[in-house]
């Protein structure tokens, strides 16, 4: 049905017929006079959300869930009140408008916003040694891994080169300085002191922003301080020797390690009373290298030099100790095995390494547990006793005193970790200096002083618990590196350090040929290789070229 | 007209071969070119890898140098000092003592090998392989096995203990160290055995057939046959044998470390710690150099001494 249909004209003009009356009645109403009007108020609340953007971000390095404030919202409510018309005499009509504002701070989870450090760009670092195996590369791998850990930016890689023959041997020198030459050394070197000034970083800057002095180390200038007096090395490690007796054997015997002061003769009674030929055990071994209880330390209990650098004099047979007598104490270090029968001529090593009793399997001799005692050095503490595995205990204790002088003596090295110059250059200057002194902090140096690859040179590590975990005995001398700092030799002072004599290599070369090879291994007379060493060591040192 | 047509063919035919004789020329240079160019590889190799080192170390023979520095000039004071090194005279003297023993030892004992590998028995690959094996074994295993072999309760010494013998301590001791290290080289003929073998299936079978129709035993058929037949072959062994032994470092290093008392100290072996232990680069050539007049005079020695004894087959009239 259409809207046509139902509106008719005449129900149209009733209509505007009735609308016209109620104007006029309404009119003439108003002319009448104001009316109560009816007010019927209603609240319409109208909302308006204002957010506000709150800036607290500024460089996002990593993020992480948190909460955090991020938006202010201000709620803006509007309260509009209408009058509503009622159909009454008078219609008065008043809005009222009020304002509500609402503020309130919400929180939302967002991604970070956190304020990072400012980003470090990658560094890769390259550390060069000779220690290629067994607990020494562990401990280099540790240092890297932690390292890393501490410095995440951070990655360092072992270049091991030469993985025998130790550092000063041909190898691990000669290849490293080819690398410095062609301008592609490692940032860091262990035990490489050559044209330091032209290839070492100086470290005192760094020194001083890790807050570092040298009293805190077991320092000696040798091979760290530069003869520009600029430091340019960091100390590797203590290499002081000490003594460490098999306690199987000790105990088989029934014999009694001596304290802090005994000579040298109790010693050889003591490795006399050790000593059974049928079952192939030695009381003592004497070593036949230069240190760890060789011939360095007799020539430092006497206080005798290698040599005179002023005068290019070979003085290994002059003693300066009190009483002192250095071809005495070396030759009564002879006897020990060419005379005394305590110890094993180089024969007898070979019989003894190849003993149905040694079932260690190592060419080391103390490791084969038919040792009573022996002489070590704290920088292959950790190799021996890897070696020996657990199958008997030791315990460490003092070196003897000699019957001439009354001391103990000493072979000291501190060798030493330098930073290649052109770290500089390649911007990692200090990631490489920091991981220098990362050797003697407080994660590597304890790892050291356990394991003993070698004992770091901060000095407050020798009265540590850490120590004390390698062996017994080793609490019992806790002064033993300062007294070897009083009564011992720098290597660095003969071999390769910057006091030593340009013909060092000779002189060291001939050392080797007549008090190793000829006195202590071949079983000549020591008296006559100390003679025939002052003679052509002094020749050695004497040469131009 | 005839007759200058037939002058300007005769010309013609004389400029022909004129021609043709010129192209032979050119590709007889073009041969040459060709040459050259094979050996190409060669020379650029010998000139950065040979002639240049050679003359760097002999600048550097005239230098005080230590790598790291800038070098400073000492005229021969290298030589000088060479001259009056005790240790240049004891090396020398050691790589004298080694190569006199080495090179006509291991001379005697290839050319014996070779002979017995020349033998028509079974299984002789084997043995040759056998006995060249040595020759392409790494330095160092080797080394390495010959300590073991030399210790003092080794088998060297084992052996000798059958023969009631008590063996020496080869390694450690001033006089035997030297001698095991000759023993030692003995190990390695199999190079010198290969090259004899190849000359002795060389020797003309005829030769050997004369020699019997003649009377000849077994004695005279190698004294008069076998001998000079070889006897180019000797010599190239002798002049790369003296070569080889005044080269020797390997066992050296790795075995004794030039000791005891540098009763091994080669030559070499001083070289090379002078310059890569001392840094002493200067010096270290100037040695170099001696040795290298050392060995040049040697060979030349030799090829004088050669045409007393030598006998070439195909020799060259005139």
């Amino acid at each position: 049905m259409g809207i046509g249909s139902h509106i008719t004209r005449r129900r149209m003009l009733r209509m505007a017929g009735g609308l016209g009356v109620s104007a006029a009645g309404v009119a003439a109403l108003a002319a009448c006079g104001e009316a109560e009007p009816q007010i019927i108020t209603k609240e319409v609340p109208v909302e308006t959300t204002v957010i506000k953007e709150v800036p607290v971000e500024t460089i996002v390095t990593r993020t992480e869930v948190k909460e955090v404030p991020v938006e202010r919202i201000v709620t803006q409510e509007k309260i509009v009140t209408q009058q509503v018309e009622v159909p009454v005499e008078r219609v008065v009509t008043e809005i009222v408008e009020r304002e509500k504002v609402v503020e309130k701070v919400v929180t939302k989870e967002v991604e970070v916003m956190v304020e990072a450090p400012m980003q470090k760009a990658p560094v890769r670092l390259e550390f060069s040694t000779d220690w290629g195996s067994g607990v020494r590369a562990a401990t280099h791998k540790f240092m890297a891994e932690q390292y890393n850990k501490v410095n995440p930016h951070v990655t360092v890689d072992i270049l091991i080169i030469s993985g025998s023959g130790g550092s000063t041997a041909v190898g691990y020198s000669g290849i490293l300085t080819n690398l410095l030459v062609a301008g592609s050394g490692p940032e860091l070197m262990s035990e490489l002191w050559w044209n330091a000034d032209l290839y070492n970083l100086d470290l005192e800057p760094h020194m001083q922003r890790e807050g570092l002095t040298k009293d805190d180390f077991w320092w000696h200038d040798g091979y760290l301080v530069d003869k520009d007096g600029v430091t340019r090395g960091v100390p590797y490690g203590v290499y002081v020797g000490a003594m460490m007796a098999n306690l199987s054997l000790v105990e088989r015997f029934g014999v009694t390690i001596p304290d802090k002061d005994y000579s040298f003769d109790e010693l050889r009674d003591l490795g006399a009373q050790m000593r059974d030929p049928e079952t192939n055990v030695w009381g003592f071994e004497r070593q036949t290298y230069s240190w760890n209880q060789g011939f360095a330390e007799r020539f430092a209990s006497e206080g005798a030099k290698w040599y005179d650098t002023a005068t290019e004099t070979s003085t290994a047979s002059i003693a300066t100790q009190p009483g002192g007598n250095s071809v005495e104490a070396f030759a009564d270090w002879w006897k020990l095995a060419w005379e005394d029968g305590v110890s094993p001529n180089t024969d007898e090593v070979q019989a003894t390494l190849e003993s149905p009793a040694n079932t260690s399997g190592s060419n080391n001799l103390f490791a084969t547990g038919l040792i009573g005692m022996s002489g070590f050095g704290y920088n292959s503490g950790g190799g021996i006793k890897n070696r020996i595995g657990g199958r008997f205990d030791f315990h460490v204790f003092w070196p003897y005193q000699s019957p001439y002088s009354g001391l103990r003596g000493y072979h000291n090295e501190t060798n030493n970790i330098v930073v290649n110059r052109a770290a500089e250059e390649r911007g990692n200057a200090e990631e490489a200096a920091g991981l220098a002194f990362f050797w003697h902090g407080d994660i590597m140096a304890p790892y050291l002083a356990e394991f003993q690859p070698v004992v770091p040179a901060v000095k407050n590590i020798w009265n540590s618990e850490f120590i004390t975990k390698f062996a017994s005995g080793t609490d019992n001398f806790p002064d033993l590196a300062a007294e070897a700092e009083q009564v011992g030799q720098f290597r660095e002072n003969w071999v390769r350090g910057t006091h030593s004599h340009p013909n060092w290599l000779e002189w060291f070369r001939l050392s080797r040929a007549k008090l190793t090879d000829r006195a202590l291994v071949g079983g000549e007379s020591p008296y006559q290789m100390m003679e025939e060493l002052d003679a052509e060591g002094t020749e050695a040192l004497r040469r131009e070229i | 007209m005839a007759s200058s047509s037939l002058s300007a063919k005769t010309s013609g035919l004389g400029a022909a071969p004129e021609r043709l004789s010129r192209w032979r020329a050119f590709r007889k240079w073009i041969a040459a070119q060709e040459g050259w160019v094979f050996i190409f590889p060669w020379v650029v190799g010998f000139i950065l890898l040979d002639l240049g080192p050679y003359i760097f170390a002999l600048i550097i023979s005239f230098l005080n140098w230590d790598v790291g520095r800038p070098p400073t000039y000492i005229g021969l004071r290298n030589y000088q000092a060479a001259f009056t090194d005790p240790l240049v005279g004891k090396s020398l003297w050691n790589t004298a003592y080694y190569t006199l023993f080495h090179v006509p030892g291991s001379t005697v004992i290839a050319f014996t090998v070779a002979g017995l590998l020349n033998q028509k028995v079974r299984g002789m690959p084997i043995w040759r392989t056998m006995y060249y094996i040595p020759s392409v074994t790494s330095g160092v295993g080797m080394a390495l096995i010959w300590i073991w072999l030399f210790a003092p309760r080794g088998a060297m010494n084992g052996l000798l203990g059958w023969f009631g013998i008590e063996g020496p301590r080869w390694l450690t001791s001033t006089t035997w160290a030297m001698p095991a290290l000759i023993i030692m080289s003995f190990w390695g003929v199999g190079s010198s055995m290969v090259i004899f073998l190849a000359g002795l299936q060389g020797v003309p079978q005829h030769l050997y057939e004369a020699a019997e129709v003649d009377g000849g035993g077994w004695w005279a058929k190698v004294r008069h046959v076998t001998i000079p037949m070889m006897t180019p072959y000797i010599f190239l062994s002798l002049i790369l044998g003296v070569i080889g032994s005044f080269q020797v470092v390997t066992q050296a290093l790795l075995m004794t470390e030039g000791g005891p008392d540098n009763a091994t100290l080669f030559i070499l072996l001083y070289i090379w710690i002078m310059g890569w232990n001392a840094f002493k680069m200067g010096y270290a050539a100037s040695i170099s150099w001696i040795l290298f007049a050392i060995i040049f005079l040697a060979t030349i020695v030799q090829f004088l001494g050669a045409r007393r004894w030598v006998y070439y087959e195909y020799q060259e009239p005139g």
